[in-house]
């Protein structure tokens, strides 16, 4: 694999969010707007570059029994680095994000890319992936927050559309229902015009979960795949 | 007694972790395509969620804020988390085999289940004491047992519909069904005041 | 069979734990780089919040009297144009939280909804600064309900919410009374 293709595979053919379907509930929750959408992306894609070079770089010392736990605190390491710099120098967007931003430790895109690409690739292979997973999982947040904001608030990144003409907005957009709804919309249009070759899975599973080792087919997912 | 009830019936019903906060989207997705699964993977949830809250808790109070280091709270809440399921893990398998047949191979998706982490920042967050933060905790997994359980009917359903369009089949029509029954979780907005106020 | 067992189980223990202590280094160098922006933000933002209910504020203290019920808090400028009042009442889906600036004539500058889980499309109406204008020059708020006060109108389909508001506007009234004006 070349090193374009390891960049660019995570942006279309297997983004993250949108074709993989990993990360779903930063996916819902982050995209009120288009700006809260991108700064999750971001937020996301920083940790997601670090970890990755870290975890490549200590790849041949982390011992395999401890590999996890391991992960998970260079992960949650990155994770808080990223909180207080938000809190620090743009505090607008930590409000926003809240709680989502300490949870990033746990969305199984990071996770899943250091278990399955980091620990068996070279520091800058595993950089790129990371840099392009990121800039996938971003773009799908960004394209959702425009979407829910546009819908739901008549503005596009903070900027009236037709919010001030008398049109009423529809607010449920905004909120959980309109999350679930927009995603729903976003995957079938994938499969739509991909004639369904995209999206391979039709089940939200194990696959692609780090923690599909140990879990050992308990997802029901799985079972219906093989 | 009346602010533990209005706490519980909060997280169970207006704001359900699942429904109204998008805590838990991945096993609320992935399974909850059979009922006993559901219901399995619930209960699983809601015992790790008491037993992290009660031990994140203390550890919050009196050694991340006595040391003035609450900076490390996410680092070492996942830690706690991630140890306490290895050790229930360990445990059930050891004492319980019945109950780690059913129950066990749910354990280590738990670890990265944000519901769990979430359930515990927000405790701490939102000021609530020890019995709060318990409370809180137990209806938080009960709030997620049951979006579980009814999805897992609603989805039982769906495996029998026909007519469904070709793009929409599978996960785009399981994500408009949890938006409809998020919908329906709406309507008790209200109702915990109403009844409490 | 030692030596085995050692590097089986101490090994990774130790590795876990120095990966730990480099991290929470790492950590403890960060906070203490972003820590005083921190601290500095929190105290701007919220200057600025109380700034804009009382355009005539410019710093503010916390005023350390008696609290009337309903008020989380209140601050007095320092330049005594007035005092900026955060106070709560019961709304429709829970607690709303107003912030109010009253000036040294005990005169209503400006109210803001600072926190509420009400109804989008509908309660969040009565949080529209549109609505809330009506309130500026008002320096007596007593009914119990905000139907029953002729001078302040309730946004038609959100009453609760509205109420809400004019509750916690009679909350930060009493506590003007309270301080006995700015003092």
């Amino acid at each position: 694999m070349n090193k374009l293709s390891i960049l660019t595979k995570g942006i279309i053919k297997e983004n993250p969010v949108l074709v993989l379907l990993l990360g779903c509930c930063p996916t819902l929750a982050t995209t009120t707007g288009a700006i809260n959408g991108l700064g999750m992306g971001v937020s996301t894609l920083a940790v997601l570059v670090c970890s990755n070079i870290v975890i490549s770089l200590l790849k041949n010392i982390i011992p395999d029994k401890v590999r996890i736990p391991c992960y998970i605190v260079v992960i949650a390491g990155f994770v808080t680095i990223v909180q207080l710099l938000l809190k620090a120098y743009l505090p607008a967007l930590d409000a926003a994000l809240g709680l989502f931003i300490p949870l990033i430790v746990v969305n199984c895109i990071i996770l899943g890319r250091a278990e399955m690409f980091a620990s068996k690739n070279s520091v800058l292979d595993s950089a790129l992936d990371g840099l392009g997973m990121g800039i996938g999982f971003t773009l799908a947040l960004g394209i959702m927050g425009l979407i829910r904001e546009f819908l739901g608030s008549g503005t596009a990144f903070d900027i009236p559309i037709y919010a001030n003409t008398g049109v009423e907005p529809a607010g449920i957009f905004m909120l959980a229902p309109g999350g679930f709804f927009v995603f729903a919309i976003l995957i079938a249009a994938i499969n739509y015009f991909s004639k369904g070759k995209a999206i391979k899975k039709k089940e939200i599973g194990c696959e692609g979960c780090a923690m599909a080792d140990s879990c050992g087919g308990a997802c029901d997912g799985k079972e219906a795949d093989a | 007694m009346t602010a533990i009830l209005s706490i519980m019936l909060a997280v169970i019903l207006t704001n359900n972790y699942v429904l109204a906060q998008f805590l838990g989207i991945c096993p609320f997705l992935g399974v909850s395509k059979k009922l006993d699964s559901a219901v399995g993977m619930g209960v699983a949830v809601t015992f790790v969620m008491l037993l992290a809250t009660a031990v994140t808790w203390p550890i919050q109070m009196y050694v991340l804020n006595t040391f003035n280091i609450g900076y490390l709270q996410t680092l070492v809440f996942i830690l706690v988390i991630a140890s306490l399921v290895q050790l229930v893990e360990m445990t059930l398998k050891k004492y319980m085999p019945p109950l780690y047949n059913s129950l066990g191979v749910f354990l280590p998706l738990i670890t990265t289940n944000c519901a769990v982490l979430g359930v515990t920042i927000q405790n701490i967050t939102d000021g609530y004491n020890y019995v709060e933060s318990l409370f809180c905790a137990i209806g938080a997994g009960i709030g997620f047992l049951l979006a579980m359980v009814l999805f897992a009917g609603m989805r039982e359903k769906l495996e029998n519909c026909k007519g469904i369009p070709e793009c929409f089949q599978g996960i785009p029509i399981t994500l408009i069904s949890a938006s409809i029954l998020s919908m329906a979780f709406m309507a008790f907005s209200g109702v915990v005041d109403g009844i409490f106020g | 069979m030692k030596n085995n067992n050692f590097k089986e189980n101490f090994i990774p223990a130790i590795v876990l734990v120095c990966i730990c202590l480099v991290v929470s280094l790492a950590l403890a160098a960060t906070y203490n780089v972003a820590n005083p922006t921190i601290i500095a933000n929190q105290q701007k933002s919220a200057d600025e919040a109380r700034m804009e209910v009382l355009p005539d504020g410019d710093s503010f203290t916390e005023y350390d009297g008696k609290l009337v019920n309903g008020v989380d808090d209140c601050y007095i400028a320092d330049n005594k144009a007035g005092m900026a009042v955060t106070a709560e009442y019961k709304g429709f889906g829970g607690a709303v939280k107003v912030m109010i600036g009253i000036d040294a004539n005990g005169e209503i500058t400006g109210v803001k909804v600072t926190e509420h889980s009400e109804t989008p499309g509908l309660g969040t109406k009565a949080a529209d600064p549109g609505y809330l204008k009506q309130y500026q020059g008002v320096s007596e708020a007593t009914a119990g309900h905000i139907n029953d006060d002729p001078n302040i109108d309730a946004v038609t389909g959100a009453t609760i919410t509205s109420n809400a508001v004019y509750g916690s506007v009679v909350e930060a009234l009493a506590q003007f009374k309270e301080c006995g004006g700015v003092k």
